[in-house]
């Protein structure tokens, strides 16, 4: 195959996932424009590093790898920068990014945001891959490289937690 | 049904707004590819030049990213996205090459990696036009 095929064939993969991959960016990171970046940083790894994908397993668990891994950090380097921010600024400590930036979310992603707030980065993915996105277990293991017992045990906090924000928001099915 | 799992069938049941279409075109590609270097790039700045359909300047916008990366992303943005939406008659091979390396002279940390890869660039660039 030669280098043209390989672009378009790969530009047809980008297509067919890119919905996905968004809405794991956008739902763990909250904030369009580093889920975009996200997004499209996922898919130029993936095309450095085509020759490394184990075509045992299906595209869309590699793709969801690169993107869980890479909002992970995202989410660990933006801890890092608010709890830096904090202490120079001596704030008061709130300084999550605000839900209500991207404007075009709707009411309920807007408490989803609000109700993971809460959650570390690695709970928030398996929480979102597991709650949300319906993944299987054997799946999230792959993505998250966590054991099984760490999967259920970081969902089951991710629950509590999230149960829990919804109680403090006063949401009655 | 308990709040949380109504509040979950909510979420899944609910339709997410989806992104206008990610520059990710073949000419990136082949950008990403020419540079040959850990790429650090900015998507609105690459979709601006995607758009104006600068092969060179998309090159130009992993290149400088690529070098500011160090510095934070954000370091060279404007610049980037200026030379990416200038016209294409305004900009000669010469004021392409000035920019680059304008950008990069200004640069704190320089490696020989970074130099390497402008080199590449600009010697490619010329190669195209000639």
């Amino acid at each position: 195959m030669d280098s043209a095929d390989r672009q378009k064939e790969f530009i047809l993969t980008v297509e067919k996932y890119r919905d996905m991959v968004w809405r794991i960016c956008f739902r763990m990171l909250a904030d369009r424009e580093e889920a975009r970046d996200a997004v499209q940083e996922t898919f130029v790894r993936a095309w450095q590093t085509l020759h490394r994908y184990d075509s045992r397993y299906s595209m869309a668990t590699w793709l969801g790898t690169i993107a869980c891994r890479l909002c992970i950090d995202v989410l660990r380097k933006r801890r890092l920068r608010l709890k830096i921010e904090t202490e120079t600024a001596g704030s008061n400590g709130n300084t999550s990014p605000d839900p209500g930036a991207y404007t075009e979310r709707n009411e309920i992603e807007n408490l989803l945001q609000r109700t993971v707030r809460a959650l570390s980065p690695m709970q928030k993915a398996v929480f979102i891959l597991h709650e949300i996105e319906q993944l299987p277990a054997w799946e999230i293991q792959r993505i998250s490289g966590l054991s099984a017992v760490q999967i259920k045990s970081n969902l089951y906090i991710a629950r509590q937690k999230v149960r829990k924000a919804l109680i403090k928001e006063g949401i009655q099915y | 049904m308990d709040v949380y799992r109504n509040f979950i069938e909510r979420v899944r049941n609910n339709p997410l707004p989806t992104p206008e279409p990610e520059a990710l075109t073949g000419e990136i590609l082949e950008a990403v590819e020419r540079c040959g270097a850990p790429v650090r790039h900015h998507s609105t700045a690459i979709y601006t030049a995607a758009k104006a359909g600068l092969a060179a300047a998309i090159a130009a916008v992993c290149i400088l990213t690529a070098v500011t990366a160090t510095d934070g992303p954000d370091r060279h943005y404007t610049e980037i996205s200026a030379l990416a939406q200038a016209p294409e008659k305004e900009k000669t091979s010469t004021d392409r090459k000035t920019a680059y390396l304008d950008n990069y002279r200004k640069h704190r940390k320089r490696t020989a990696m970074y130099q390497e890869i402008i080199a590449r660039s600009t010697n490619t660039y010329d190669h195209e036009n000639r």
